[in-house]
């Protein structure tokens, strides 16, 4: 079981006049299982504090501890092997090896890890499993999304980031992809955060935290989360 | 162009330029090397053509044994100018001379660069080279031996003669003499005094001409000595077939061919990497090009706009090239050329026509390439450009079905399918790095043969320990063989002689002696053995007949075998197998151990009439003095095949590595390390790398070939040899730029910010 605890994040750009606070005393718990959402506009600090999370940039101040591990203390090399071993991403642009077939996608980040699943499996279960052996170019843009979502889930990462996923499709498609990331969190028991601007993906989720100049100016438990067919897009 | 477009040239190659160094490079040396070979051969043209100009140098030259007054009427009839003279050889102590005799009225073929002002007809004057290869200074005396007779001459001055401009230890001494001066000699041998007029039937034996056509008076003196009854023509040729001038004509030609080689290889490169750089460009601009076309600029507009930029770029390249070129090049020559010939000083132009001519032919190139990239991106509809689509088209191939295939990590895969997929980029580097490598072979490949050839003579072919030259004929075996440390005293004579078959050269005649210990090859066959140097000079094959000219007297021998020797050139007979009086001139000495080689050498040098005395190793430094020029040379050419090597890589990691930002942050995202991510590129670029280097190495040797061929030594005969060692610091050096080139990117990759993986694709 994981659980990942944020405290009194800061996050500075910049120095003296050309200051900018990205993220200002940022606190949140999240336990295993939980589907969050991270909502607010363009420069609310959305994308700062993935990056925290992913352990892609440290925070200048705070302490960000997952299953009992220092983030904020780690070196490059160590964050490199947090990024290794307990994330799991997911990009707004798929962000897929162009030279390397689906299955080969998720296999490269199969190869990363020790504990991983299987990747054809893996691919079954988001639905590719007749589009293994396609290269990106041959595959739509959900389809994308879908490889981009089983290399994530492959190494059975304890957090499960995703930047704008629906970002780049269709209602009809992002809500597939959404469906598939409810489902995730639900079945494998991680932690899954969407990072957003549309407001309508936060109904489906466990939890719902809205940023505003780099502060959290909700932070919302639904117990009550929506199914995916019911929400507006 | 519209002004704007004409801003964002400037400001692309601004922002971008680290992209287009490698087109402003590989500009820079093909029009370095363009512009600096043919400065280096018009430079060395003018100097030869000023040094005719101002001795009023003839065009042809006639030589006759016995004088017949029809020739003159016949010359006469020709309308061409002409002065009959007296040249002849002789010799002082065994270097050989020639001997030209001029009077008062003598106009064509003049010394020049002399030691006095104003000489007469009473003076003797000597070519600088001779006398400093004599060592002996004006007002000294020397031995002439003319037909036989020995005088001696007093030297009154130095020259430079346009007919003795070979610079070389072996070649033959030019004496210019006054007809009084000769009246005097003659006086001395005889003890009589002579006219001049009998002088000049006694002797004379040479037309010099002057015409505006020379290979048409040629053809048609040929017709007239053919009809004669008694043909007394021995030879008569061009200038630039002469003896005395075949060497140095035959390098200012081979100083054009290289125009050939070199330059031919940098251009080929420079259109792969101009089309490689342009195609990218096309590729990052695709959304711009939307957006002009949107905007309503016309196909033309925007097509010259991105020609513009690699013609700006070639033009900044060709800059430099134009002035490094001319500078570099004939500096690197010019010390060969100085060691060869004797040229007096002489201002060379810095700009030529033909050097805009070089930049004209990049310009197109560029012009040219950059219309083949643009081509489709331009032809597209605007909204085809806007919609920013980068789908790669990629399929698998039967063997990524192999189980081989399925092996592979897939950061290899990655580089293998980038390579194929991006296979005009592959095959420049491959080409570039094949261009690279085989010039590698070919410059360490001039080395081996100088080398192997030197010590094949030296060590199997005439493994002397001492070579020794007479001052005044007269064997010297008994006071040699007593010397203590003397194991074999082998005594030959060398004669100056002219070999004719197709070609009329000046050579040596060695009367061997019946048996010989020393020199290794065979020549107790009947006929002579000869060097392949001077059998292809003058045009024989074995079993030809060869005419040999000494002394005004014509024998004529079959070839009998070929010798390949390096530094030791001419012809070789027992010395009983030929109707010559054998008068020992020199000798080659074994001695017991190499250790009392220089006591050998001292006790050799008390004896009497010794003119020169040179141990084994004196001779190797000497022709290592010779060979030094040539390896100038191959340090350019391996200098020039490392930038090569090293413009090409960086134009591909540059490229690879622009091109896949977003996949190497994608994949630090994913958790890979630099190293991981450093080995996908590294592979790639090592791939291309060794592909291009092996296939090089087969070029090597042909370009060695044609390199030195083009590029002859009248002192040395290439005995082509490549070391298998060769072959293995060609790849390590290929190898090496590859991954020190590479190392430096995959430092950068550390500066790539992950957040570039979040970012759309354009």
């Amino acid at each position: 079981m994981s659980k990942i605890v944020l405290q009194h994040i800061t996050k500075e750009y910049g120095s003296n006049e050309t200051k900018v606070l990205a993220l200002d005393d940022v606190s949140f718990e999240i336990e295993s299982g939980e589907l969050i959402v991270v909502l607010g506009a363009s420069g609310a600090g959305k994308s700062t504090l993935l990056n925290i999370l992913g352990g892609m940039d440290q925070a200048t101040s705070g302490s960000y501890i997952v299953d009992d591990d220092d983030v904020t203390k780690m070196n490059d090399k160590q964050l490199s092997l947090f990024r290794r071993r307990k994330v799991g991403f997911v990009f707004q642009f798929y962000n897929l090896m162009p030279n390397l077939t689906a299955l080969e996608n998720v296999m490269l980040s199969e190869q990363t890890v020790k504990d991983h699943l299987n990747s054809a499996d893996v691919l079954k279960m988001v639905g590719l499993e007749n589009r293994i052996h396609n290269f990106p170019s041959k595959l739509s843009g959900g389809e994308q999304q879908r490889v981009s979502i089983a290399r994530a889930i492959v190494k059975k990462p304890s957090l499960l980031l995703c930047d704008e996923p629906t970002g780049a499709l269709d209602s009809k498609t992002g809500k597939s992809i959404i469906q598939l990331l409810k489902d995730i969190s639900k079945n494998a028991g991680q932690i899954v955060i969407i990072v957003t601007h549309n407001a309508n993906i936060q109904y489906i989720a466990n939890r719902i935290i809205k940023l505003s100049d780099g502060k959290i100016i909700e932070n919302i438990h639904n117990y009550n989360p929506k199914d995916v067919e019911e929400i507006e897009w | 162009m519209v002004k704007v477009l004409r801003r964002k040239v400037v400001s692309e190659i601004r922002t971008s330029y680290l992209q287009y160094l490698s087109v402003i490079l590989i500009a820079m040396l093909a029009v370095t090397l363009f512009t600096g070979i043919y400065a280096n051969y018009k430079n060395f043209d003018d100097r030869l053509n000023h040094i005719y100009e101002i001795t009023n140098m003839s065009d042809l030259t006639i030589t006759y044994q016995g004088y017949d007054a029809k020739d003159e009427e016949f010359l006469k009839s020709l309308d061409v100018e002409y002065e009959r003279r007296i040249y002849i050889t002789g010799k002082t102590g065994t270097t050989n001379i020639n001997i030209i005799v001029f009077d008062e009225n003598t106009k064509m073929c003049l010394p020049t660069e002399l030691s006095k002002e104003n000489y007469t007809t009473h003076d003797i004057l000597v070519d600088k080279n001779f006398l400093s290869k004599k060592g002996i200074k004006i007002g000294d005396t020397i031995d002439v031996e003319i037909a036989q007779n020995e005088v001696n001459a007093t030297i009154t001055g130095t020259m430079i003669h346009p007919e003795a401009l070979d610079n070389s230890t072996y070649s033959t001494g030019l004496v210019y003499i006054g007809i009084d001066a000769l009246l005097d000699l003659v006086y001395q041998m005889y003890g009589f005094k002579v006219t001049k007029e009998i002088v000049y039937s006694l002797y004379a034996n040479q037309y010099v001409i002057q015409t505006k056509n020379p290979s048409k008076i040629l053809d048609k003196i040929n017709e007239y000595y053919n009809q004669k009854e008694n043909n007394n023509l021995l030879y008569a040729a061009e200038r630039k077939n002469m003896p005395s001038n075949i060497a140095i004509e035959s390098d200012v030609i081979q100083a054009k061919k290289m125009l050939y080689v070199f330059p031919v290889i940098f251009y080929l490169v420079a259109v792969l990497i101009i089309l490689t750089s342009i195609s990218q460009l096309i590729n990052k601009e695709r959304m711009n090009i939307g957006i002009m076309k949107s905007f309503g600029y016309s196909k033309k507009e925007i097509m010259v706009h991105y020609m513009s930029i690699s013609i700006l770029l070639c033009l900044i390249g060709s800059i430099f090239g134009i002035i490094l070129g001319p500078i570099i090049i004939p500096k690197v020559m010019s010390t060969k050329y100085n060691y060869l010939y004797q040229l007096p000083k002489y201002h060379v132009s810095f700009l030529r026509v033909e050097y805009l001519i070089s930049v004209l032919i990049l310009i197109l190139v560029s012009i040219f390439t950059s219309f083949i990239a643009c081509r489709s991106e331009i032809n597209k509809k605007p909204i085809e450009s806007l919609r920013g689509e980068n789908s790669v088209n990629i399929k698998t191939n039967f063997l990524e079905k192999t189980k081989l295939f399925q092996k592979i990590p897939l950061t290899i895969r990655i580089a293998l399918r980038n390579m194929r997929r991006k296979f005009s980029r592959t095959l420049m580097v491959i080409l570039g790095l094949l261009g690279c490598s085989s010039l590698l072979v070919c410059g360490f490949g001039i080395d081996n043969t100088l080398t192997y050839g030197l010590d094949l003579e030296k060590k199997e072919l005439i493994p002397y320990d001492l070579t020794i030259g007479y001052i005044s004929g007269g064997s010297k075996f008994d006071e040699l063989s007593n010397i203590e440390g003397v194991s074999r005293v082998e005594e030959y004579e060398k004669i100056a002689i002219t070999v004719q078959k197709d070609n009329i050269i000046s050579s040596s005649l060695y009367l061997l002696p019946e048996k010989s210990e020393i020199f290794t090859t065979d020549y107790s066959k009947d006929g002579v053995l000869i060097s392949e140097k001077v059998a292809d000079e003058v045009g024989v094959k074995v079993g030809d007949d060869l005419k040999i000219i000494i002394n005004n007297k014509t024998i004529t021998k079959k070839v009998s075998s070929l010798v390949k020797l390096c530094v030791t050139q001419g012809i070789f007979i027992s010395k009983d197998k030929i109707d010559i009086e054998f008068s020992p001139n020199a000798s080659w000495i074994k001695t017991t151990n190499s250790n009392v080689n220089s006591s050998v050498k001292e006790e050799v040098e008390k004896l009497d009439n010794i003119e020169s005395v040179f141990t084994m190793q004196e001779m190797s430094d000497k022709a290592d003095g010779v060979t030094s020029t040539i390896r100038i040379m191959t340090t350019t050419v391996k200098v020039f095949a490392i930038l090569l090597a090293i413009v090409v890589l960086y134009n591909l990691a540059l490229l690879n590595f622009e091109e896949r930002t977003r996949d190497i942050a994608t994949l630090k995202v994913l958790g890979f390390n630099r190293i991981e991510i450093g080995m996908s590129l590294t592979f790639e670029i090592l791939t291309s790398t060794l592909i291009g280097s092996i296939i090089g190495l087969f070029f090597g040797y042909p370009l060695l070939v044609t390199v030195l061929s083009i590029n002859e030594n009248p002192l040395l005969t290439y005995i082509y040899h490549i070391s298998p060692l060769t072959y293995l610091y060609t790849i390590l050096l290929t190898c090496g730029v590859s991954i020190g080139m590479n190392s430096i990117f995959s430092v950068l990759t550390k500066r790539i910010k992950m957040v570039e993986s979040l970012k759309s694709v354009d």
